[in-house]
């Protein structure tokens, strides 16, 4: 991202998401704690009169929403002042770019299971307020139930073969009826000898039989290969017959 | 054998005979089968010769029976022996007429042929008059022998054609049969001797002994050369030559006694070279050829009179008196037609003798078209020189073809193809009827090969996936942004319902 004052900032369809039109077009958010950087990614600092304001650019490599959302999804389900469920957090990259998304307001339950990871995700949840780490196995939602409140949206990033089975049990019980699910999902880590749609197809099956309405699928090519994003809604109110 | 058996299970035998006691009649003792298998035995023994075992077979069987044998047994074998031995001959004679079979076949066993004779201790007490007449049996045989192996070859005898030459033609039938014995005796007294050893007369003897034919054929071949040499070789060339006519039936008997003799002699000197190299002649086809051709020749002799013989000489004389004086005096070509004139005479006298002998004689004419037709044969052309002549033929009918072509040309009269092509025949195909391609439509050059098709295939393919989903990159050294920008109205998400 070069080209120093001539970067236009404008904001993406996608509430609390920005794109920085330079030479090159960058994803960026909106950084909660300015002058921060979370693992080393770039910054780009406007200044509206007295308040100086800082963008972070979101590398789509690194994160599988950044990719799902530069891929063209069409809801992420994250505005700003939402409560969201962050299953598979790891180092806190992409949950402090989530952070910025859903704000002051909003809230993030980052749960990771591997200590090393979590560290990591600690001390990005040290800076930022929004965001409450749990050291959890997301098997076991009732272990961090304490902790916990209802959510308005679930995002899994855990690649394991039983994804749909854990997006499905913390969707029990932290998921409020009508809120929506983003999962990541990878081929090889469900089933390597299988082809990779027909892996994403028997996740959407297993989805649906946990009453976990899929609505939307995407591959994340060319950031990632083999993956794909599954948005749906838990619960979905049921139509009006009488309408 | 069988009286092993008898005596191994004796009281077994004499319980079955208590039952029924018949000692005439040995044979009952046994069933059926083991009769056959008695009666193939006996045959087999009388096969070889021998019916002496039979005889003492059954009065063992006899004694068995009546089980009064005991240690006197070989002695009273031996008596017994003996006494046949006086009338062998007598049973021997009675059984070659029944039971023997035919004497060229083959025996089934070899058993029936070795060790069923006497052994020499066994015939000690033959006397000497059965002792002569088994010899003189055995000679019989073995004269019998030769003469069936004699009739077989082929009735090729030259010591009985010369025997016949040599003595008077009016004993002819008697002494072949005489001569075919001598032979016979000849050939069994074949042994080589050691040749150095002995004197002239004694070589003489043995020759006359060994071959008695030789000295006679010898003999002949010399008379028959010279004869040759001295008067049908000169008489024939002159035949050739045209001095004397060839038509004449007296020239056409020179030439042909000419032609036979000379191939007798051919003949005879090949089968003194056989017999200079120690070869057996015996069955030998040169024999035949050589009894042949004397054959024809004794029939020549008989049309041949002491005239023709005189005429034949005086003309030998005077042409080589002619001879003489042209190698002399070459000048003198004008005495020339007179010795012809000379010579025509007397052959046409020659010649009338020669019809009326063939008038008498019709049996030798038969003979001698026989050989015409034969030398006719040869003077006609073999196959391959009618091929020969054939492409000969060709070849300058080719050439006169040629010629007269050039000489078209030369009058400017050029020949115009169209013609000449319906004269050679239908017009050549074209290509697409060569081809047969039919109504088959154009296909392109890539479709012939498969793997090429579905490579392109695969290329067209990847072109429109990579319009569809984007190929996967690794991140840069460091993320800056997307290098074709970023348009946020885009949705590209499938739905699903």
């Amino acid at each position: 991202m070069k080209g120093g004052s001539n970067v236009v900032i404008e904001p993406h369809r996608h509430p609390g998401v920005f794109i920085a039109r330079g030479k090159e077009d960058a994803l960026v958010t909106l950084n909660m704690v300015p002058g921060e950087a979370v693992y080393g990614e770039k910054r780009i600092s406007v200044e509206e009169g007295e308040n100086k304001i800082e963008y972070r650019v979101w590398n789509p490599f690194r994160s599988k929403l950044a990719a799902a959302i530069l891929g063209g999804v069409d809801q992420i389900h994250m505005p700003p002042g939402s409560k969201v469920l962050y299953l598979g957090a790891a180092s806190g990259t992409t949950v402090s770019h989530v952070s910025d998304i859903v704000g002051p307001e909003g809230l993030v339950y980052a749960v990771e299971f591997s200590h090393r990871s979590g560290r990591d995700m600690l001390n990005v949840a040290k800076k930022r307020t929004n965001i409450i780490p749990i050291i959890e196995d997301a098997r076991h939602p009732h272990k961090y139930r304490m902790l916990m409140g209802m959510v308005d949206t679930v995002f899994a990033d855990v690649a394991q073969p039983d994804q749909a089975r854990i997006v499905a049990i913390n969707a029990q019980h932290y998921l409020k009826n009508g809120g929506h699910f983003v999962i990541s999902i990878k081929a090889n880590c469900i089933d390597s000898t299988a082809q990779p749609e027909a892996v994403f197809a028997g996740e959407v099956k297993k989805l649906q039989a946990e009453r976990l309405k899929p609505q939307e699928q995407l591959t994340l090519e060319p950031y990632e290969r083999d993956h794909a994003v599954v948005v749906g809604v838990y619960r979905p109110p049921a139509k009006n017959k009488g309408e | 054998m069988k009286k092993h058996r008898m005596k191994k299970n004796p009281d077994h035998d004499l319980d079955k005979n208590t039952n029924d006691y018949e000692p005439t009649d040995s044979d009952d003792d046994y069933d059926d089968n083991e009769k056959l298998l008695l009666d193939r035995a006996k045959k087999g023994k009388s096969f070889a010769g021998e019916s002496d075992d039979d005889d003492d077979d059954d009065s063992d069987n006899e004694e068995g029976v009546l089980d009064v044998y005991s240690s006197s047994d070989e002695e009273e074998k031996h008596a017994k022996q003996n006494k046949k031995g006086i009338d062998d001959s007598d049973i021997e004679g009675m059984e070659d007429d029944d039971d023997l079979p035919d004497v060229k076949a083959w025996g089934k066993r070899k058993k029936n042929y070795y060790h069923n004779d006497y052994s020499v201790d066994d015939s000690v007490g033959f006397s000497k008059e059965a002792e002569e007449e088994q010899a003189l049996m055995e000679e019989k045989e073995a004269r019998t022998l030769q003469m069936r192996l004699a009739s077989q070859m082929e009735d090729v005898d030259l010591l009985g054609a010369i025997s016949k030459s040599d003595k008077s033609k009016s004993k002819e039938d008697a002494s072949s049969e005489e001569s075919d014995e001598e032979a016979f005796n000849i050939e069994d007294e074949m042994i080589k001797q050691d040749l150095s050893k002995l004197t002239k007369r004694e070589k003489l003897a043995l020759l006359q002994k060994q071959s008695p034919e030789f000295l006679g054929l010898v003999g002949d071949f010399k008379e028959r050369l010279k004869f040759v040499i001295d008067i049908l070789m000169p008489v024939s060339k002159l035949i050739n030559c045209g001095h004397i006519s060839r038509d004449t039936p007296a020239s056409r008997f020179v030439s042909m006694k000419n032609a036979v003799s000379l191939n007798y002699c051919i003949n005879l000197i090949f089968y003194l070279l056989l017999k200079r190299k120690g070869i057996d002649i015996k069955g030998h086809p040169v024999t035949e050829r050589i009894l042949a051709f004397r054959k024809t020749l004794e029939q020549l002799d008989h049309l041949e009179n002491e005239e023709i013989l005189d005429q034949l000489k005086q003309i030998v004389e005077v042409h080589q008196s002619v001879d003489d004086l042209n190698s002399c005096t070459c000048k003198f070509g004008s005495k020339e037609p007179v010795k012809q004139k000379k010579m025509l005479k007397l052959l046409s006298k020659t010649a009338n003798i020669e019809t009326s002998n063939k008038r008498t004689l019709p049996q030798d004419n038969e003979v001698n078209n026989k050989k015409k037709v034969r030398f006719e044969g040869d003077e006609e052309e073999s196959p391959f020189a009618k091929n020969l002549k054939a492409k000969k033929k060709k070849k300058e009918e080719y050439q006169e073809e040629e010629e007269e072509e050039e000489g078209g040309e030369e009058l400017g009269e050029e020949p115009s193809f169209g013609e000449g092509d319906l004269e050679d025949g239908k017009r050549a195909i074209t290509y697409e009827m060569a081809k047969n391609k039919g109504l088959t439509p154009r296909r392109k050059k890539e479709l012939r090969n498969p793997r090429v098709k579905n490579r392109n295939k695969y290329r067209k393919a990847l072109i429109r996936r990579k319009g569809q989903v984007r190929n996967v990159v690794t991140e840069s050294s460091k993320y800056r942004g997307e290098v074709f920008g970023i348009k946020a109205s885009v949705i590209k998400s499938k739905k699903l319902k």
